[in-house]
């Protein structure tokens, strides 16, 4: 092929994509201006001691050394991946169970959709203090009656040191659950129906038509529900900072929760930049470790 | 076709990747922020000067732009027609947070309205313009001594006060009688008056009490009633592990432990304490720490609520008798401030003591200043004077004050946590206070 057709071919398709790159150019000055400066900044200041108002001063990898005697941020750490364990594998399983339910044709389905799917349209800040009223230690506390209905004596939730994450897990849970029903209902709703005919005629019904039809052809769902769901938990802030507060004695203290406390209380902001890079490093890892195991991006059928 | 080839990239990555790392050091000699330069000290031609100055303030009541300073900026702006005040009232929590965010990003407010327990920090964080000299002694004069050592750090004024909280506390007339108190003449004074109480509160299924655990007011004031002190007279160590704190943690712990107090308090936000359900205002606390106008305010909200004015209280009779701490706020001028010189005229109006009375007056606050509080200021209810007459003498400021505030509470609380929830002993928890505020005493002050 000569240059002069190969030229010819090139500006061809520049051609015809040259309409869309104000759109693309847009997004790249949005993603550099919020995302990749911040980030850059964020790279430069963690190589530093400042409080970022008085005073700078140059400390190399002294930050990235204290990471490993910092005995808190080993509690924080343990305490984002135990969160992300307690949220992330029931809220993707409940909201399934969710969509599926949904899914049927029955009467005021939509109505159920949209009562799911309200808790996460709701402030994370009204929905937290509805539930420390609710999770009140006092025996007649709503949740507490309820139990008591059940026979079961009254709980500390938010108040006790095993029981503040679960409680915030389950909080998570109940707020996000309606948002991840929604997307496996679209993947529900995009497997084709003859799909579900072919194993109908091969005698396949009930659970076994979601066993061998509905999961295999969701996966790609799948993956992408465990990834966000995974990086939202690991992120989790709003509920700790308004609830508990990080407590009770550090059993709610999270990476972000204590990122926020080493930069805006103590004001070590070279520190905490050290520790968003580090917690940025665990979810590129585990997202690349998700996406490569789960197929993220795949087609199925 | 061409392609960018790998050494081109590597050397483009490297080029990159050293950029940074040079971007990451100190530029020698270079100052952080822009030198304040602090206007010129005799009194400035204020109705000449033309400027919007950007004010942060942190509500007193449901609105106060119209309750508050409507009437005030009136006043001003006839006064100064070429400054333009603009009032922006935020929310407390979180302010400090904020006002560090926007001084770091190079665009803070022109005045905002500091509070005294944080004056070391602005200072320490070179966010707050001195004022040493740019008050004449007539300016000041209202002030009392420990209004201006309030307002000071290192003897230097930086945030002339406007308000005085004047913390005591209050009583539920209605549940003492029902315990066999009379609420006119019954007083809590001592620790055991208040176990007294507290047993009889809870056979009621009452509340003696609210402490909570993230309120480091809370645990100086109390520590203070035991005689005691979180930090030496020079700020050099830590006095957690002497008798009086292990008296107050002892204290709290015996509360919570009984049921005398709501166990949701030992655990919480300090930035969102009014999420918690407030048992003093449901009638179901029989005493509670309270500001100078709670007793109209907290009667307003709660109209079943029947007020009585408290007492000081002290751990027993051989020690002083104590209120609170003092804590004010005042005008603070940012050093960055385009606007030096309005900024500086805004806040001398603002604390002559005719405004500073109404002020008060308008936002139901206590104000500073004799003449402020006697001739200019209108309380709502007689019942705030009452308060700020039993309470105001026994108001201590000391080294625990200003000290260490944001970051004492951050290292105490989970330990107050772990032993008033029985994670750890009295002694275990306040050594363990007492290492990390050495630690911090260390780190800060060398």
């Amino acid at each position: 092929m000569g240059v002069a057709s190969q030229r010819r071919r090139f500006l061809r398709k520049l051609k015809s994509s040259l309409p869309w790159y104000p759109f693309i150019f847009i997004n790249i000055v949005v993603f550099v201006v919020f995302n990749f400066v911040p980030w850059i900044s964020m790279l430069q200041i963690s190589f530093q001691e400042t409080d970022l108002l008085s005073f700078r001063k140059f400390v190399g990898l002294g930050n990235y050394l204290a990471l490993f005697q910092d005995k808190l941020l080993g509690v924080a750490l343990s305490n984002t991946f135990l969160y992300a364990l307690m949220y992330v594998p029931p809220t993707a399983a409940f909201s399934l169970f969710v969509a599926i339910l949904v899914n049927r044709k029955i009467f005021g389905a939509h109505i159920f959709r949209a009562a799911y799917f309200l808790p996460n349209i709701t402030s994370i800040s009204v929905i937290c203090l509805v539930f420390l009223r609710f999770l009140s230690p006092r025996p007649d506390a709503p949740a507490n009656y309820l139990l008591g209905l059940l026979g079961i004596p009254p709980q500390r939730f938010l108040v006790s040191v095993e029981q503040a994450l679960p409680s915030l897990a389950r909080l998570g849970l109940w707020e996000s659950f309606g948002y991840y029903m929604l997307i496996w209902l679209a993947g529900l709703q995009g497997i084709p129906s003859e799909l579900y005919d072919a194993a109908l005629v091969d005698g396949a019904s009930g659970w076994r038509l979601h066993r061998y039809v509905t999961i295999p052809l969701l996966r790609p769902t799948a993956a992408f529900i465990l990834v966000v769901s995974t990086i939202g938990a690991l992120q989790v802030f709003g509920s700790i900072y308004i609830m508990t507060g990080g407590g009770p004695v550090y059993a709610t203290t999270t990476v972000v929760y204590y990122i926020y406390q080493q930069a805006f209380i103590l004001g070590k902001f070279g520190f905490s930049s050290t520790i968003s890079i580090l917690l940025f490093l665990i979810i590129l890892a585990i997202t690349y470790l998700q996406g490569r195991y789960l197929r993220f991006g795949e087609e199925v059928y | 076709m061409n392609t960018l080839s790998r050494r081109a990239l590597f050397r483009f990555l490297g080029l990159v990747g050293i950029s940074s790392l040079a971007a990451c050091a100190p530029t020698p000699g270079a100052p952080t922020a822009a030198p304040a330069t602090a206007p010129a000290a005799e009194t400035p031609k204020a109705p000449s000067l033309e400027a919007t100055l950007e004010i942060w303030t942190y509500p007193r009541t449901e609105n106060d732009l119209e309750i508050v300073y409507k009437p005030l900026m009136e006043k001003f702006t006839a006064l100064y027609p070429g400054i333009k005040p603009e009032i922006d009232v935020q929310p407390w929590g979180g302010r400090r947070e904020k006002l560090y965010a926007a001084c770091a990003a190079g665009e803070p407010p022109d005045i905002w309205y500091a509070t005294t327990d944080t004056l070391p920090t602005y200072v320490q964080k070179d966010i707050i313009l001195p004022l040493q000299d740019l008050f004449t002694p007539e300016e000041l004069a209202d002030y009392t001594e420990s209004e201006i050592a309030a307002a000071s750090y290192n003897g230097i004024l930086y945030m002339p006060l406007q308000e005085a909280e004047v913390n005591g506390f209050g009583y539920n007339a209605k549940l003492l009688r029902e315990l066999g108190y009379d609420p006119q003449t019954a007083v809590i004074e001592t620790w055991d008056d208040i176990y007294a109480l507290a047993e009889k509160a809870k056979a009621k299924n009452w509340y003696v009490e609210g402490i909570r655990t993230v309120d480091w007011a809370e645990w100086v004031v109390t520590l203070h009633e035991a005689g005691g002190s979180v930090f030496s007279a020079d700020r050099t160590r830590s006095l957690m592990t002497e008798q009086p704190a292990i008296d107050t943690l002892t204290r709290w712990v015996t509360e919570f432990k009984n049921g005398w107090v709501p166990l949701e308090y030992a655990v919480g936000s300090e930035q969102e304490a009014q999420g918690l359900p407030s048992y003093w205002l449901s009638g179901e606390q029989v005493t509670a720490r309270t500001e100078d106008a709670a007793c109209w305010r907290d009667v307003e909200s709660a109209p079943e609520l029947e007020y009585v004015i408290g007492h000081p209280r002290r751990k027993d009779t051989s020690l002083k008798l104590v209120s609170g701490v003092v804590s004010g706020q005042g005008w603070g001028i940012t050093k960055l401030s385009q606007n030096k010189e309005a900024a500086l005229v805004w806040v001398k109006f603002m604390i002559t003591p005719e405004n500073i009375g109404l002020f008060s007056t308008l936002a139901g606050t206590t104000p500073v200043g004799t003449r402020a509080k006697q001739e200019f200021w209108k309380p709502k209810s007689p019942c705030v004077l009452e308060h700020v007459s039993r309470f105001s003498p026994h108001l201590f400021a000391d080294q625990d004050a200003n000290t260490l505030w944001q970051e004492s509470k951050l290292t105490c609380a989970p330990h107050f946590q772990a032993a008033v929830l029985g994670k750890e002993t009295v002694e275990e928890a306040l050594e363990a206070i007492d290492k990390e505020l050495n630690k911090l005493i260390k780190e800060r002050f060398g």
